[in-house]
C-alpha cells in the first residue's frame, strides 16, 4: 500500500494488534465473525479524530511513528489508572455510606444526592485548594506576568490526561455538572438508590429544556480515547440524540447505546458490579467513530444500529423526521453516502 | 505522544498549555502531573503574556467555562 496520510474524510480499518490495514474481504469475514461471536470484534475503525495517524506500508502509526500496538498499550496503561482512581473513589464513598447508612432511608434521593456531595467535596477538595492557592494573585502585591514565546513540547498521553481529568473533577465539585455524582450513583450496589439519582437528574433535565450546556449534566462519566480526545459517558437518550447530531461527537450517542445495552444485561444479572461496567465500557475507550460501536451496543445489523441511532424511522425505514429537524437533510444524505462508500456487506445489509 | 506549547512561570518551572478557553489556560507542570494551575492570557503592545487570575470568583469563572467547554 502505498504511504498516505489520513485527513478529516479519511475511514481505515486495521487490526488493532498489529496495525495493519484490512483489505475489504478479511474486513467482510471479520465482521461477519463478530455477527457470528455475538458481537465482538477486533476490528479498529479510524475517522476524522485521528488526524495525527500515518499510514507507511500498509501499517497504521501515528506522527512519531509509533505502532499502534504502542498506542493501545499506552490506552491500557491509562485505563489501569483510572480503574485505580475508581476504586480510591468507591472506598472513599464505601466508608462515607457505611457512616450514615444506619441513620437515614437509603431510598430517600435527598439523602443519595447528600453522600453523592459530601463524597465529591472530600476527593476534590485538596486538588481545589492546590489550584486556587497557585492561580489567584496575592491581594495588593504587583501582578507578575510571563511572556508566551510559543515553545513546544512532547508530552506523554497518561500525563497529558490526569491533568485534564483533576481539572474537570475540580470543577465538578463547584456544581457546574452532575457528571462525578452521577458516577458515584452507578458505585452504590444497589439499584433503587442508582434509579434515583438517575431519577432526579432526569428531572433537572426536563426543567432545563434540551440545549447542549446542560448536557453536561447528564455526563456520567469522562475518559479519554489513545489519541487524547475526550469521550463522555451519557446517561440520557435525547441527550444522546441531540450530541449524535454533531457529526464530530456522533460516536457519543453510540457510547449510550452500549451503555444502555450493558445496562440490560445487568439487569439480567451480567456486568453486576462496578470493575466490570468499568471493563466493559473500558474496551471502547479507544474507538472513535459510532460504526466501531455497532457491534458492542448490542445491534445485529447496520440496519438496527441506524434505527437505534436515530438515523432511520423504524416503521418507514426512511431516513428518521427527527434527524432531518436536528441535523438537517444534507446531515443525512452525508451519512448514507458514507455507508455507501464502504460498500460493506454487514448483517443482511 | 504529542506537541503541547509551553510557559515557564514564575517558580521558573515550565507548565504545558493542556487547553486555552476564552483567554484562559490550563496548565500542567511538565515535571508533575500533580501540579496544576491556571491562568489568563494577557495582551500587552502585542504581545502575549500569561497571569496570575485576580480572585476566586475569576477562578470559579474560569473552571465553570472549563467544565462547559
Amino acid at each position: 500500500m502505498e504511504n498516505m496520510e489520513i485527513t478529516q474524510d479519511t475511514i481505515i480499518y486495521y487490526d488493532k494488534a498489529t496495525g495493519r490495514v484490512l483489505s475489504p474481504e478479511e474486513l467482510r469475514e471479520k465482521w461477519n465473525m463478530a455477527v457470528l461471536n455475538g458481537g465482538h470484534t477486533d476490528i479498529t475503525i479510524v475517522s476524522s479524530p485521528a488526524k495525527n495517524l500515518i499510514i507507511e506500508d500498509g501499517i497504521v502509526k501515528d506522527r512519531v511513528n509509533q505502532t499502534v500496538g504502542d498506542l493501545l498499550a499506552q490506552s491500557a496503561k491509562q485505563k489501569a489508572e483510572m480503574d485505580a482512581q475508581t476504586a480510591d473513589f468507591q472506598s472513599l464513598l464505601n466508608s462515607s455510606e457505611k457512616a450514615e447508612s444506619s441513620l437515614t432511608d437509603i431510598d430517600n434521593p435527598d439523602y443519595i444526592i447528600n453522600i453523592l456531595e459530601n463524597a465529591k467535596l472530600k476527593s476534590s477538595m485538596d486538588d481545589y485548594a492546590h489550584i486556587a492557592d497557585s492561580s489567584i494573585a496575592v491581594k495588593d502585591e504587583p501582578l507578575p506576568s510571563y511572556e508566551r514565546m510559543g515553545q513546544r513540547k512532547s508530552i506523554k498521553y497518561p500525563s497529558f490526561t490526569k491533568g485534564l481529568v483533576k481539572i474537570a473533577t475540580v470543577a465538578t465539585i463547584l456544581g457546574v455538572s452532575l457528571s462525578l455524582a452521577n458516577v458515584a450513583a452507578q458505585n452504590i450496589s444497589s439499584t433503587n438508590r442508582y434509579n434515583s439519582a438517575v431519577k432526579y437528574i432526569e428531572e433537572q433535565y426536563e426543567e432545563d429544556g434540551r440545549n447542549f450546556v446542560n448536557r453536561n449534566k447528564h455526563i456520567i462519566e469522562g475518559s479519554f480515547d489513545s489519541y487524547g480526545h475526550p469521550i463522555y459517558f451519557i446517561d440520557n437518550e435525547a441527550v444522546a440524540k441531540d450530541i449524535l447530531a454533531v457529526p464530530d461527537e456522533g460516536y457519543l450517542g453510540a457510547l449510550y447505546m452500549a451503555y444502555e445495552q450493558m445496562g440490560n444485561d445487568r439487569a439480567n444479572g451480567e456486568y453486576d458490579n462496578w470493575d466490570d461496567t468499568i471493563g466493559f465500557i473500558g474496551s471502547l475507550v479507544d474507538e472513535t467513530h459510532p460504526k466501531a460501536y455497532l457491534t458492542t451496543a448490542g445491534c445485529k445489523s447496520f440496519d438496527e444500529f441506524l434505527i437505534k441511532a436515530g438515523y432511520v424511522d423504524e416503521k418507514s425505514k426512511e431516513p428518521s423526521v427527527e434527524m432531518f429537524k436536528t441535523a438537517g437533510k444534507q446531515a443525512v444524505i452525508d451519512f448514507a453516502n458514507f455507508l455507501q462508500e464502504d460498500n460493506i456487506t454487514v448483517g443482511g445489509r | 505522544m504529542i506537541d503541547l506549547e509551553v510557559v515557564t512561570l514564575e517558580d521558573n518551572k515550565e507548565y504545558y498549555i493542556l487547553r486555552e478557553i476564552a483567554n484562559y489556560l490550563y496548565l500542567v507542570n511538565t515535571q508533575d502531573d500533580k501540579d496544576i494551575t491556571i491562568r489568563k492570557n494577557v495582551n500587552k503592545d502585542g504581545k502575549n503574556y500569561v497571569q496570575k487570575l485576580d480572585s476566586e470568583e475569576e477562578l470559579q469563572k474560569a473552571l465553570e467555562l472549563f467544565a462547559n467547554n
